[in-house]
């Protein structure tokens, strides 16, 4: 059997070299193996060298090439992952992400802060999903919510006699400690 | 311990004592240490102060008052220690010589404070970053 080559000129390999570098900045991790497997084809390696250089399997390499050779780049790039769908799914999310706005009082609970454990049992109480409480804060991230946290301030300390420090006193003291010019 | 910093030459003196500090021996200080240390003839010195009492009794008045030739002095704003140069060089002081530190006796603590002290006042630019935000 022959062995198969991916068809390009030397051109293709400066193409291929900046798709890699914006693979490889997007972190598609897979894409960029799969380009560095053509680049070597198109440098006359055949399947079985590039699969142990790059630790990927033979036949997948096999397969990349036949990509490559059959629809270009966009053989190469990734298809749609479904992966396992989630308990709770969109509109369930759009509901809890409600929820957690309007706060734990209008949810009719006597605290002020929502916190993972509280909002796991409102999740299994609401939707009869159980979700670990580490779960639930990866899922207020996604659904755009984040950990608010008060600033220090002094309390005690006068905002209007600070900013007339720094905005115009300091600032004229300092202009006279600088020797003037003549 | 008592501190003050020039904030253009960056150069630095201390006075430490172990009785409690009051008007009197702020002014013992300014008259026998600061003054010394930063007056020139034919310039005054400008001293910007923060609210500590006993930096603001009859006494201190009185005496800047009777120096008023060579200083002016000063008032920070109340509880803003952030505007305040030498609270930065406390802030070194802290770091260098006795954090995480156990010291077995006050004489021992007293010696590397003192070993700080004497670092930043001959070699003002190991604090001259600490200056950077008032120019």
């Amino acid at each position: 059997m022959l062995p198969i080559f991916a068809v390009g000129s030397r051109r293709t390999l400066n193409r291929l070299k900046a798709l890699r570098e914006q693979a490889y900045a997007d972190g598609a991790s897979r894409v960029v193996t799969r380009l560095e497997a053509i680049m070597q084809s198109l440098q006359g390696k055949t399947t079985g060298q590039i699969a142990q250089l790059l630790q990927a399997d033979r036949t997948r390499v096999h397969a990349w090439v036949v990509a490559w050779n059959a629809q270009g780049p966009e053989g190469l790039w990734e298809g749609h992952r479904s992966g396992r769908p989630p308990e709770l799914d969109a509109s369930a999310q759009k509901r809890l992400a409600d929820i957690v706005g309007s706060g734990p009082v209008a949810y009719g609970l006597n605290t002020a802060v929502w916190t993972s454990p509280l909002l796991a049992q409102v999740i299994s109480e609401e939707f009869a999903v159980d979700y670990h409480p580490g779960h639930v804060r990866q899922l207020l991230g996604k659904l755009g919510f984040s950990v608010q946290r008060p600033t220090t301030r002094l309390v005690q300390a006068d905002p209007l006699k600070r900013r007339r420090w720094m905005r115009y006193q300091y600032p004229n003291h300092k202009k006279k400690l600088t020797p003037k010019k003549r | 311990m008592l501190g003050a910093i020039s904030i253009p030459k960056g150069r630095f003196v201390w006075r430490h004592q172990t009785d409690y500090f009051n008007a009197l021996t702020y002014v013992a200080f300014l008259e026998e240490v600061l003054l010394p240390a930063y007056y020139r003839k034919g310039h005054r010195v400008y001293l910007i102060q923060d609210n500590a009492s006993y930096h603001k009794k009859p006494e201190v008045w009185q005496w800047f008052k009777n120096h008023r030739q060579q200083i002016a002095v000063f008032l920070l704003p109340p509880h803003s220690p952030e505007f305040n140069a030498t609270e930065r060089l406390w802030h070194h002081t802290r770091q260098k010589s006795t954090h995480n530190r156990f010291f077995d006796l006050p004489a021992q603590l007293c010696q590397s404070l003192f070993a700080t002290f004497r670092e930043m006042e001959k070699h003002s630019e190991t604090i001259g970053g600490y200056l950077q935000p008032y120019f």
